[in-house]
């Protein structure tokens, strides 16, 4: 009989092959997930390694209460994805933790990636959405999320305050969403 | 199992990862238990002396709220934060070089938002109002207990210090980088 993930979680220390089967079931979904908020093969690649290096550090907190171990994993990646936005870079830590080295998009999995992440078919849709916006908050929005400038530098370059540059890139992503959501 | 070349090898450097990990905490295991008569007896004597590392904060619990008071300005940033994670409180620690009368005190608090990406698909998920859940004045940081579990973005407490040779004091509030908290 197949073992749960909390089983598989809770033996994964003294049986690494156990994390093996826990990843195994769960590294596809993540990294689509991943490549579908960046845009970014590398980027979605570089989050699911340390989100996986981060989960098996944490997986003495996972409790089987009900919701699904992907959801917990979700949890983790979601946080993964904040503190990248705010700090600009991919944390490593958990993967430097574990000895894993950052591995770099061969063209197959590159391809792969946006393949099954539906990139190709996201991208014109966000284009024509971003035009959309008033040009303000379309400009805002690209110098946070396109150039991924610091909120700082965006309230620069508007000529505007930080707090009025986050406003601005939030309501730009907001309207983006509704415009982006299936009819 | 999957068609992703990346995957497959991430996956590999995982488990190898996990393993060797495990490798060496059994090395350290049977390291430390050979270290366990020496370590006993130079514990006995740190704590005897004066001098030993003390702690950096005193962290009380009252009711719905936790309490830090700052007992040792002069510890790490590291130390602090570590004694502000066994108490629940997931924070980053800047210790500013200020003007005399913050040398030692809680300065400022900032904690910063959760958005973007998760915006693209509704609403962004509000944090907490910090002001309902931390409160600062210099000699105490107060921050509700329930804060401590439902807050998951980064959280980021000023504590003055008295600038190095060469170094520039900033006066209170300008140290402050995001938002400062009044003295309440």
């Amino acid at each position: 009989m197949d073992r749960t993930d909390a089983e598989l979680l809770a033996g994964s220390a003294r049986d690494p092959e156990a994390f093996g089967i826990f990843y195994d079931r769960h590294a596809e979904r993540l990294l689509t997930y991943f490549a579908r908020r960046t845009w970014d093969a590398q980027e979605a690649a570089d989050l699911t390694a340390e989100t996986f290096a981060a989960a098996f550090a944490a997986r003495r907190r996972y409790r089987d209460t009900g919701p699904p171990a992907f959801a917990w994993l979700l949890g983790i990646a979601r946080h993964q994805l904040h503190r990248a936005l705010r700090r600009q870079r991919i944390d490593d830590r958990a993967r430097r933790r574990l000895h894993v080295e950052r591995i770099a998009l061969d063209d197959a999995s590159l391809a792969r990636i946006e393949e099954l992440a539906d990139l190709a078919a996201i991208r014109p849709r966000l284009s024509a959405a971003l035009e959309q916006l008033p040009p303000g908050t379309a400009r805002a929005v690209a110098l946070r999320v396109t150039e991924e400038l610091p909120f700082a530098e965006v309230a620069r370059r508007l000529g505007c305050t930080e707090a009025a540059a986050r406003v601005r890139v939030s309501r730009g992503l907001r309207q983006l969403a509704s415009l982006l959501e299936p009819t | 199992m999957t068609d992703i070349p990346y995957l497959t090898h991430l996956r590999q450097d995982l488990v190898t990862g996990v393993r060797q990990r495990q490798r060496r905490i059994v090395r350290r295991r049977r390291a430390a238990l050979a270290l366990v008569p020496a370590v006993l007896a130079a514990t006995l004597l740190a704590t005897s002396l004066p001098g030993g590392t003390s702690p950096a904060f005193a962290i009380e619990q009252d009711g719905d709220w936790i309490q830090v008071r700052i007992t040792d300005a002069a510890a790490s940033e590291a130390q602090m934060e570590a004694e502000l994670q066994a108490a629940g409180i997931d924070a980053d620690i800047i210790l500013a070089p200020i003007t005399a009368e913050y040398i030692g005190r809680w300065t400022c608090i900032s904690a910063e938002t959760r958005f973007l990406i998760d915006s693209m698909r509704g609403d962004p998920p509000q944090p907490p109002d910090t002001d309902s859940f931390l409160r600062v004045t210099p000699e105490v940081l107060y921050v509700q207990r329930a804060f401590t579990g439902g807050f998951t973005d980064r959280l980021v407490l000023v504590i003055g210090r008295a600038p190095e040779a060469g170094e520039n004091p900033s006066a209170w509030p300008e140290v402050c980088g995001l938002r400062v908290v009044s003295e309440g």
